[in-house]
This record gives structure tokens, sequence and C-alpha cells, in this order.
């Protein structure tokens, strides 16, 4: 066997990296984003956002926990609906969760050079940017633990940030304007409330990359949901307490304009000590964000190798730090690209419709999964997700609401992610047979779903018949 | 030459430096295995 053929991903992950790889890349969205969901549907609109996404993510990380601790693979919501929707789907939603990450990493990037002029003006996006995305392409490139518990660092810092400026001002350290709630509650009518919808994946867009480290995790029956589950807590508490604080500091119609709320949240409060803490927490957030997405968006691209969606070449090992090197190296020239392109705010939009992609097929392969390998053949479900698979259902349809919205300003990248990744469904469809024919269940040490032994039985059956 | 000039530049030759090192790296790794 050759080198190349016996090194494989390392097994030493734990809860807390998981809960660092999914957080770590989502909480940049409570620092910036979302509160695009006020200029839409004033505060109303913003709880409202970030109750239905809530709901829908809370489903989407229970569908990903079971599905991620039953499979224990490195492609995630791809490996997933490969096994159990079809080659096409597939190809989608790898396609979807490595454009999803990829285009995040150059913006978040990009965020923290541009933060890091604000503060020296006389240094140059250009070289910082170009800085952060080699910089983490080399800690990723050197091994997933050192990469994962850097982003459990500074998620941890700039999460006591939220949550030491929220008890701060809860205790009435800082003066609050309760006014803000009721002057800016309703802006734009029952319209705003449906349109302010399509910003609320921002609390939380990316947490099902946290399932993507299942094949590093060194228990991830048990890492797999302890950490998704904990991450989905993390980021509800979170969203509280940002929605709180900024409509309590910052007027409603400055809140929907802010590039960073929390920090001109805490610039309102005028204490110091916070000013530096949240400013401190965007600039750290960002910088985790993107290390958490050369993580997925490598081991996405990784998966679509291994299985030949993509040249076979992406999916070596390198043989010292047991990572996906050629597939992490392959993130950097991409996100520069991105970084780069000029149009980074459609690509971002793209992502966003990506990611949407992804919620509506994570839960249908859950569906297809119970389908196949019912209750009865639990040895495959050392996580059992509860109220499957009505919950499933609900995330497909929130999903699709959600979608929905973005017809609103966001038309043509909305027909043109169709188009592509319709483009993409056909192609690798007819390119690849079915995959249900093709999955060696026994391999990766399962029993044969429910269809194929019935199959299995008849043709036995056929056999002794005929004999 | 002024200092920010000095700092762009380490900047950008840190970055190119860690591109070189990951991409030589990678290409060792390759050519061992032939």
């Amino acid at each position: 066997m050759s080198e190349h053929q016996s090194a494989s991903l390392v097994k030493t992950l734990r809860p807390f990296h998981v809960w660092a790889l999914g957080v770590g890349i989502v909480l940049v969205g409570e620092y910036m984003g979302w509160n695009f969901t006020a200029a839409k549907g004033g505060i109303l609109g913003s709880l409202l956002a970030m109750l239905v996404a809530g709901t829908m993510y809370v489903m989407i990380s229970l569908c990903a926990s079971e599905l991620g601790s039953a499979t224990k693979l490195a492609g995630g919501p791809y490996d997933w609906a490969r096994l159990f929707i079809g080659p096409g789907a597939a190809a989608i939603v790898g396609l979807a969760v490595y454009m999803e990450y990829i285009a995040l990493e150059a913006a978040d990037a990009i965020v923290v050079a541009v933060i890091a002029q604000s503060i020296f003006p006389e240094l140059q996006v250009f070289p910082v940017t170009l800085l952060v995305i080699a910089l983490l392409t080399f800690i990723n490139y050197r091994g997933v633990v050192a990469a994962l518990t850097l982003n459990f660092v500074l998620t941890m810092i700039a999460f006591i940030a939220i949550v030491a400026f929220f008890f701060a001002t809860a205790s009435g350290t800082v003066d609050i304007h309760p006014e803000y709630l009721f002057q800016g509650a309703l802006p734009n009518g029952m319209i705003g409330l449906f349109a302010a919808l399509q910003f609320g994946p921002w609390f939380y867009l990316g947490i099902e990359g946290a399932a993507m480290c299942a094949e590093e995790c060194k228990h991830p029956s048990r890492a797999v949901p302890l950490g998704q589950q904990a991450g989905m807590i993390t980021l509800l508490i979170g969203a509280a307490m940002t929605l709180y604080l900024c409509s309590v500091l910052i007027p409603a119609d400055l809140l929907g304009v802010s590039v960073y709320p929390l920090f001109e949240a805490a610039q309102n409060s005028k204490i110091s000590i916070f000013i530096a803490a949240l400013g401190l927490g965007t600039f750290l957030t960002c910088i985790a964000s993107a290390n958490g997405c050369v993580c997925d968006s490598s081991r996405s691209w990784f998966a679509l190798s291994r299985d030949k969606y993509v040249s076979s070449w992406f999916s070596a090992v390198h043989p010292r730090y047991n990572t996906p090197y050629r597939a992490v190296i392959f993130t950097m020239p991409v996100a520069i690209g991105f970084a780069f392109s000029g149009f980074l705010d459609q690509v971002i939009t793209f992502s966003i419709i990506s990611g949407l992609l992804c919620y509506v097929l994570i839960p249908f392969s859950l569906i297809r999964f119970r389908r196949l390998f019912p209750e009865t053949t639990s040895k495959v479900r050392p996580f059992v997700g509860p109220l499957q698979p009505y919950i499933a259902y609900f995330a497909i349809a929130i999903s699709i609401i959600i979608l929905s919205t973005l017809f609103w300003g966001y038309k043509y990248n909305l027909i043109f992610a169709f188009v592509f990744y319709g483009i993409a469904y056909f192609y690798f469809s007819h390119r690849h047979s079915s995959s249900t024919a093709e999955n060696n269940w026994a391999e990766i040490g399962w029993p044969l779903p429910k269809g194929s032994e019935n199959t299995g039985i008849e043709k036995e059956v056929i056999g002794v018949g005929n004999d | 030459m002024d200092i920010w000039t000095i700092i762009n530049g380490l900047i950008y030759l840190l970055a190119f430096g860690l591109m070189g090192w990951v991409v030589l790296d990678a290409s060792k790794v390759s050519k061992r295995r032939g």
C-alpha cells in the first residue's frame, strides 16, 4: 500500500473542538450582518427573524447531529446527500457548502484587514487580507487540532465579551434607552416583518459545518451531537443578548445600517473597557470565522475529490500532519480570487442562497436516512433526535419560506443560483449512476438498507423456488 | 523610506513566505510519493 493510500485523517478532536468550529464560524454574524433585519422590519422584525431562523437552525442542527454521528464522514452535508439522496443532490450540497464557506472566508479576511486599517490608517488592505488567508491556510495545513484550538480561544474571548457586556447592561452599569424599542418597533408594517426574515440566518449561518469534522473526532457519536447542540445553545443565547444590547443602545434607524452593531452599542455605552472588549471581539470573531471556513471548505472539497466529483488529486492526505493538504492549499487561491474579484457582495449573497439550499437538503437527507434505516437498525444511529422526521419536514418548510423572501432585493442572485445548481444537478446525476447502488454499506459497518434487504430476501426466495 | 511602507512590505513578505512554505512542503510530499 502506498503512503498516499495509508495516510488518513487523524482522529483527535473532542466536543469542544466541534463547538469551536461551529460557533467560531457563526459568531461573526452576531457581531455584524444580522442588523439588516432591523432596516427591513425594525426591532420586531429582528426579533421575529431571530426566532424563526433560530427554530429552523435548532431543527437543522438536530438533523445534522443525527446524520453526523451516524456517518462520521468529513464531507458532512455532502456525504449525507450522497449516501441518502443521490449523486445530483450530493454535488449540489458539496458545491454549495464549498461556495458558502470559501466566500465567507474571503469576506472575513477583508473585514479583518479593514478593521486593522481603521486602527492603523497607513496599513494597506491588500497585504493584510493576503496575510490572514495565508496564515490561516498555514495553520490548517499543519493540523486540525491546532486550528480548532485556536478557534476555541478566539471564539471564547468574543463570546465572553458579549456576555460581560450584557450583564453589565442588565445590572444597570450602562445607561439604556428603552424608548428605542418602541420608536423603531415596526417601521415598514407587516411586509417588513416578512422581508426581515431574509437576514435572520446571519445569527446562525454555518453552524451545520460543525459536523464536518466528524471524521477527525475521537468519539464522533458523542462529540458531534454534544458539540453541535452546545454550539446552537451558545448561539441562541448570544443572539438574544446581542439583539437586546443593540436595540436598547442604538436607535433602530441607525442599527439597520450599522457596520459593526455590537461595537457601536459598546461605543454608545461610553465605557472604555467594553469598547475595547467588543472591538477586540469583532476582530477575533472574523479570524475565528475565516479559520473555521478554511477547515470546512477544505473538507468539503476533499470529500468531493475522494468520490471523484472533482479531480481525485485533491484527496491526498499529508503523511505527517494528517490533513487534506492539497484541498487546504486549494482554498487559498480561490479565497484570494473571491476577495479581490470586486463582486464580494454578490458572492456573499450567493453563499447565503447556497446555505439555504443546504438547509432544504439536510433535513431531506435525514428523512431518507430514517426511511432506509428505521429505528430497529439502531446500530447505525448512535444519536436519535426527538420528534423526527416531523421537525425535518418543518425545517424544510421554514427554509423554503426564508429562501422565498430573498426574491425581494436578490431576484437575479436567486435565479442565477438555481440555474447554477440545476446544471450541477443534471450534470452529476448523468455522470454518476445511482449512489444507493454504489454505496457499500458493509464497508462503513452498516447493515443493508430497508429496501435492499427486501430485495435480497426476494432474490433468495426466487433462487430457492428456481432450484 | 516611510516606516509604514516597510511594515506593509514586511506583511507582504510574511504572507508570501507562508504561501511559499506550504506550497514547497506540499510539492516535497508529492515528490516523495512519486
